[in-house]
């Protein structure tokens, strides 16, 4: 006959959400996005400054390694939040978009 | 009452029957040799034998289809296997939750393409891509503390992986002053204005302009790379012999 689908269970949408990790961590990491670019359209923070909280958020994701492992990732991602020509480069575009100050250090480039 | 002969008995030939025990054992020495290497925890290495073992009986099966002049020793070596070491790895990547397309996304986000990231949750997704890229493949070789055995296969094997990309992803710049620029900036690390006046060109826009377009088409031949070897390693599929086993090419026997 048909396939056996028995072993599954279907858990409610509702209580999938309140319950599975990955989703509240997302919905608290859509939280805190909406919250910076609130800020960046306000002109309260500049895109370097977004640019900075959201790595802080990424990294956030990888908080169940090691201390130095931890120190190690954000180490290489602020320092290519600083040397990277395309992330520099391209804060000058969401500034835009954003209505916000890019935050470049203009007279190092 | 007479009843229909189940489809599953059939006349077993005693050859048959003999040969296929011998492939087995074959395989089963073949697992043996290979399985020690992986050093998995003792919880996971009952799944990862039979892992393996299915991979070489895939193997022996893909031998048995090649005409009967292919049909070497040899061939059956290196397509057991070659299919063996395909399956374990395969099954460490699962593991590990690195599975077909995770690769290739890491790859992917080597580089920051700012074409894609022009929303701050489009630039938010970029740096935690970035971020998974630092941790999977391979940039923080040694500084990591990545120590389990399961981690160090890992990190082996993105080192190789990363450097058949980076040559990859240079052999493919076609123009030489291209590759020029980008084995000196990316390879040698000269700064960027040294590296663009050693191809000639001093204005500094047009380097810009320059850098963004080599960095544009390593990122498409990264890209390319990525989804070409994740899927191989998968299914492999195997047009010609191989020539040699992936460890050392001896029979087990």
């Amino acid at each position: 006959m048909g396939d056996d689908d028995s072993a599954s269970v279907r858990i409610p949408d509702e209580l999938r959400e309140a319950t599975d990790e990955d989703l509240l961590r997302e919905k608290r990491e859509r939280e805190v996005i909406r919250d910076i670019e609130e800020r960046l359209r306000a002109g309260k923070i500049t895109v370097a400054e977004a640019d900075e909280e959201l790595v802080a958020l990424a990294l956030a994701r990888f908080e169940h390694f090691s201390e130095a492992t931890q120190a190690a990732l954000k180490a290489r991602s602020q320092a290519l939040l600083q040397a990277n020509p395309e992330i520099v480069e391209s804060r000058a575009s969401i500034a835009e978009a954003y209505g916000a100050d890019s935050g470049n250090d203009e007279s190092v480039r | 009452m007479s009843r229909p002969t189940p489809r599953y008995v059939q006349p077993i030939s005693f050859e048959d029957a003999h040969e296929r025990r011998r492939e087995g054992r074959f395989i089963e020495e073949w697992v043996n040799r290979i399985i020690p290497t992986y050093r998995v925890g003792p919880l996971q290495e009952e799944g990862l034998r039979a892992s393996a073992a299915e991979g070489g009986a895939k193997g022996m099966a893909d031998w048995r289809a090649l005409p009967s002049d292919q049909r070497t020793d040899e061939n059956r070596n290196a397509f057991v296997a070659r299919a063996i070491v395909d399956a374990a790895a395969a099954f460490v990547r699962k593991l590990h939750g690195r599975e077909k397309g995770k690769r290739a996304q890491a790859l992917a986000a080597a580089t920051f393409d700012p074409d894609d990231h022009t929303s701050i949750e489009a630039r938010f997704q970029g740096f935690c891509a970035n971020a998974n890229h630092h941790l999977y493949a391979g940039i923080l070789h040694d500084t990591l503390g990545l120590e389990s055995p399961e981690d160090l296969y890992i990190k082996r094997e993105q080192q190789q992986l990363d450097e058949d990309k980076v040559e990859y992803a240079l052999s493919r710049l076609e123009d030489p002053a291209e590759r020029e620029l980008a084995h000196l900036y990316l390879i040698e690390e000269w700064s960027f204005r040294d590296a663009a006046a050693a191809v000639g060109i001093h204005d500094r826009s047009k380097a810009r302009r320059f850098r963004d377009r080599v960095f544009k088409k390593l990122r498409q031949y990264t890209v390319l790379f990525a989804s070409s070897v994740a899927p191989r390693r998968e299914s492999p599929r195997r047009e010609s012999p191989r020539r040699e086993s992936p460890r050392d090419g001896g029979d087990p026997t």
